[in-house]
């Protein structure tokens, strides 16, 4: 073990890829020439794409299985998709969907809390079970050799919970608890403040998908189990296998434990339309004597099935989605205000948000927000440069192999195209999509989802050293809120 | 990543596991003293190049504490063959990815690329060895010092609790003692960090002899060993780095320690010197750590978190580094609750298990825990924590690259004994450090009268 305390050079800049899974089958380099440094070396030839292989199976009571067999670890993955996530909370009860998850494991016919807890731990099996706006996923990692009684735990979860009340007032009040720790956390705040600035009140992407303090306090079992009669069905669900076993062997398995898993309709979620642009405004949230600044500047995107998806993703990857991105690159290495910027899409069901992030010095708030919008600015009106734009394709396309490197990643990969309804052969058109992004598109793409000029900026900073210079960017109103976005007097 | 493993399931219906990894490696030295590790595994077209310097924070000069963190930062802006942000450019270009970090004893840096781009990684590697000094500049050193310090604001000083750690230190180890002060270092340090400094770290603790390069992946060694040749065979050895001594400093009381912070609840932290990384009960402490907090069923979180509900999480752990480890518990405190009452929940536990043992399927369950938990992380080749990153911290830390199963076979052989002993040992109730953070104005609720 070592101290978590380590320092990176990288933060939480994540450079997460696309969700996408192609194999890349690359030629090796031998070129040996001279030793002469100076010469930056060159490639080999350019990648060949090969599809990964996906096998589909339907068991009897309906529940769609995807498979990948993969024998290189003796490690198997599960990943059940449920395709209703948070969109679904009862009004006014944000957080049903995350604590739904959160219980089935609490108790199910035959077995207690920490039975169920023990059955997994002894094998060292890694269970875990969440939510966000568009799924609920239940996840197992488990060794080769403890498939069938892993298997036999996790469909006993899924299929028999019982949310029992006394488990329940427990994991109610932890949640609670967990929820009143999350104001101490500038990030969760700056994120949670701006959702709800986009969306506004009542829209199911405004609100947090872990509840607050006072809707977690309202939900009662009944409400878990509502939820999870309508939706944890196996109509309404796919069963990801990825790992060290025959898809044959899979299904076989399956039958035996999830074949009493009833068929129900699933009720239908809408998503209410996106409420029009929330700027120019700046929203403060105060954190007095904060070291930081941490913000928040953006506005809503678009969805998963727009056709601007390939084009978003360069102008993003470009923009501020990877170390060199314009605004990283800006605000931290050459003003050294940071220790990190980023911007990103996220893109749902219905169009999420956009969101430029960073923490940065008190005294340069201002400044950093300028620098930003400025940024915003540029890529609409200056046409990228092609040697940005082929660099910012070349890192989306010849990245892609990294999300394919263990079990998890895989079955990650294919929760993207269960969840978006993404065909097989999406894998194959990847880097042709990717690689016929223009300049011109990508100008294009930001002029439609980028607008400096009425954007939502949040910040949750010191008050005192950060308002008036703001004020003074003229940025619109300045209004100072609490940390559920509420207005302060 | 090829696993054999072979398993016997025996004993009462116990699973009792024994896992043989088998993970071929290639060793050698080149003449500069630079060591080399090759690890073939083909299953992704993708290579990792991951490089260890033995030097961290623990190096440190007074008055220039949070150095070798920066020195990191310096080594990512540009080399003579370089540009500033084009080592960034050239593997994003790639579509590689790639990341650095310093700890007390060691510093690495890491690239993942598709495996025709491996060269490329090689090459820029081994350029900021060979030639960092001939393009840094104050510009540089400014710029990186400003970035390193919102990296301590944002991780340290804006983050909740987030000075406990530097507390902590400072009352575990003596000030002479190289683990006082933490990586990331003080903000009157960081900015007295001159050029002089980089240029001499660099010349030090920079060089080819105290340096460990594992490339794996979806390679071809012998052209790797090729272009490792080619690469870094010219490169200057500088003078040999003497070892640092083990320094296992040791309390004779108890020291209560008090901050406040923008907080909501307060959080405890016991903290007590232990053993290094890989001596003798350095396993036990952490299967201790285990059988005390991972899972609902452990002895600390079954009951302060499950049965009495007055703390909301709690955390054991043995942080061992490479001349000394404590052992820690920290506990957050629910609403109504004090930091007394959980450090009195907490010396009941401990003093049960040093008293009476632990069940023999409570160790089978951390150590089937510690034992997956490794094989899982085995998955990736490159990256922190990968293959060849473990490859490395084996070879600079004991010289022996292949030590997995040696590593594994330090958990499976602990006995239920030999943790209760280490139990009664190492966590003594009148020699540690007690820190209470509290809300700002709570200090009702610290530790202690």
């Amino acid at each position: 073990m070592t101290l978590p305390v380590d320092s990176t050079i990288v933060g939480d800049l994540s450079m997460r890829l696309p969700l996408v899974c192609v194999f890349l089958i690359l030629a090796v380099t031998s070129a040996l020439a001279q030793v002469d440094r100076s010469k930056k070396p060159e490639p080999g030839p350019t990648p060949q794409v090969k599809l990964p292989k996906l096998e589909h199976a339907q068991l009897t009571n309906g529940l769609h299985v995807v498979m990948v067999e993969q024998r290189q670890t003796p490690v198997i993955q599960l990943q059940l998709v449920i395709q209703t996530g948070s969109v679904a909370d009862p009004k006014g009860k944000p957080g049903v969907a995350y604590v739904t998850a959160q219980m089935i494991s609490e108790g199910t016919k035959t077995r207690l809390s920490l039975q169920i807890a023990d059955d997994f731990d002894f094998i060292g099996a890694q269970y875990g079970a969440s939510a966000n706006e568009d799924g609920s996923f239940v996840t197992l990692l488990t060794l080769a050799e403890h498939f069938t009684k892993a298997l036999a735990f996790f469909s006993d979860v899924l299929l028999n919970p019982v949310f029992p009340q006394s488990e329940y007032a427990r994991v109610q009040k932890r949640i609670v608890t967990s929820l009143l720790q999350n104001k101490d956390q500038p990030e969760f705040v700056a994120g949670n403040v701006f959702s709800k600035m986009l969306y506004g009140e009542g829209h199911p992407y405004g609100e947090p998908v872990g509840g607050t303090e006072t809707s977690v306090k309202s939900i009662t079992t009944d409400d878990l189990r509502t939820f999870y009669d309508a939706y944890y069905r196996p109509n309404n669900a796919t069963l990801i296998a990825v790992g060290d076993i025959h898809p044959k062997e899979v299904v076989a398995e399956l039958e035996k434990v999830f074949g009493a898993w009833e068929k129900r309709d699933v009720p239908a979620t809408t998503i209410p339309p996106s409420p029009a642009a929330a700027g120019p405004v700046i929203y403060i949230v105060d954190k007095p004597k904060a070291a930081q600044s941490q913000f928040r500047i953006g506005e809503i995107g678009l969805n998963r099935a727009s056709d601007d998806y390939y084009r978003t993703l360069v102008l993003n990857q470009l923009l501020g989605g990877s170390f060199n991105s314009r605004i990283n690159w800006k605000l931290r290495e050459e003003k050294g205000y940071t220790y990190g910027a980023r911007s990103a899409f996220s893109y749902r069901k219905e169009a999420g948000p956009f969101v430029v992030s960073a923490g940065v010095k008190t005294s340069v708030t201002d400044s950093s927000v300028i620098l930003t919008l400025d940024e915003l600015k540029r890529i609409r009106t200056e046409l990228v440069p092609e040697k940005e734009l082929s660099v910012a394709k070349s890192a989306i396309i010849r990245g892609l192999p990294r999300g394919f490197e263990t079990v998890s990643d895989i079955a990650r990969q294919i929760t993207a195209l269960v969840l978006y309804n993404l065909p097989d052969d999406y894998y194959s058109h990847i880097v042709e999509n990717v690689e016929k992004v223009t300049a011109e598109d990508v100008q294009k793409a930001a002029q439609r989802y980028i607008h400096p000029d009425t954007d939502a900026v949040v910040i949750v900073g010191d008050v005192s050293a950060v308002k008036a210079p703001l004020e003074k960017l003229g940025y619109g109103k300045i209004v100072v809120v609490d940390d559920q976005g509420k207005p302060m007097k | 990543m090829k696993l054999s493993f072979l398993f016997f399931t025996l004993i009462l219906g116990v699973a009792q596991m024994s896992a043989q990894l088998d993970i071929k490696y290639e060793k050698y030295t080149l003449p500069n003293g630079l060591q080399v590790i090759f690890y073939e595994d083909h299953d992704v077209p993708l290579a990792a190049v991951n490089l260890w310097y033995h030097v961290g924070s623990a190096r440190e000069k007074p008055g220039r504490t949070g150095f070798a963190h920066l020195f990191e930062h310096m080594m990512f802006q540009g080399s003579q063959d370089v540009q500033k942000g084009e080592h960034f450019r050239l593997l994003e270009e790639a579509g590689g990815t790639l990341n650095g970090s310093t700890s007390t004893d060691r510093t690495n840096y890491w690239e993942v690329v598709p495996e025709n781009f491996l060269e490329l990684a090689l090459w820029l590697e081994s350029d900021r060895m060979a030639t960092l000094l001939t393009s840094m500049n104050q510009e540089k050193l400014d710029n990186q010092r400003d970035v390193v310090k919102n990296e301590r604001r944002q991780s340290y000083e804006n983050r909740p609790y987030g000075l406990a750690w530097e507390t902590i230190a400072a009352n575990l180890y003596p000030p002479e003692h190289p683990y006082h002060w933490l990586t990331i270092g003080s903000m009157a340090d960081l900015s007295a960090a001159s050029l002089e400094d980089v240029k001499e770290f660099f010349r030090t603790y920079y060089t080819s002899g105290n340096a460990s390069l594992a490339v794996g992946g979806d390679i071809n060694p012998a052209e790797v060993k090729k272009l490792v040749e080619k690469y870094f065979g010219s490169i200057d050895t500088g003078k040999a780095v003497p070892p640092m001594k083990k320094w296992e400093p040791a309390l004779t009381g108890q020291k209560y320690l008090l901050l406040e912070d923008q907080v909501q609840l307060p959080r405890l932290y016991i903290a007590w010197p232990s053993v290094p990384e890989f001596a003798k009960d350095d396993a036990t402490l952490d299967l201790l750590s285990g059988v005390l907090s991972a899972g609902k069923n452990s002895r600390l979180y079954k009951t302060l978190v499950y049965d009495r509900q007055i703390a909301q999480d709690v955390t054991a752990m043995q942080n061992s580094s490479g001349i000394a480890g404590s052992f820690m518990i920290i506990a957050t405190a629910v609403p109504g609750r004090t930091l007394t009452e959980l450090t009195k929940a907490i010396d009941e536990e401990v003093a049960k298990v040093v008293k009476d043992g632990v069940t023999p399927r409570e160790l089978e369950r951390v150590k089937n825990q510690t034992k997956t938990s490794f094989i899982y992380s085995l998955q990736h080749v490159g990256g922190f924590g990968g293959v060849t990153d473990q490859l490395n911290r084996y070879n600079v830390f004991l010289g022996d690259p292949g030590y997995f199963n040696k590593d594994l076979a330090r958990y499976t052989e602990v006995t239920a004994t030999g943790l209760q002993q280490a139990a009664k040992k190492y966590l003594p109730a009148d020699r540690r450090v007690i820190l209470s953070v509290v809300p700002k104005g709570k200090q009702d609720l610290k530790a202690g009268s």
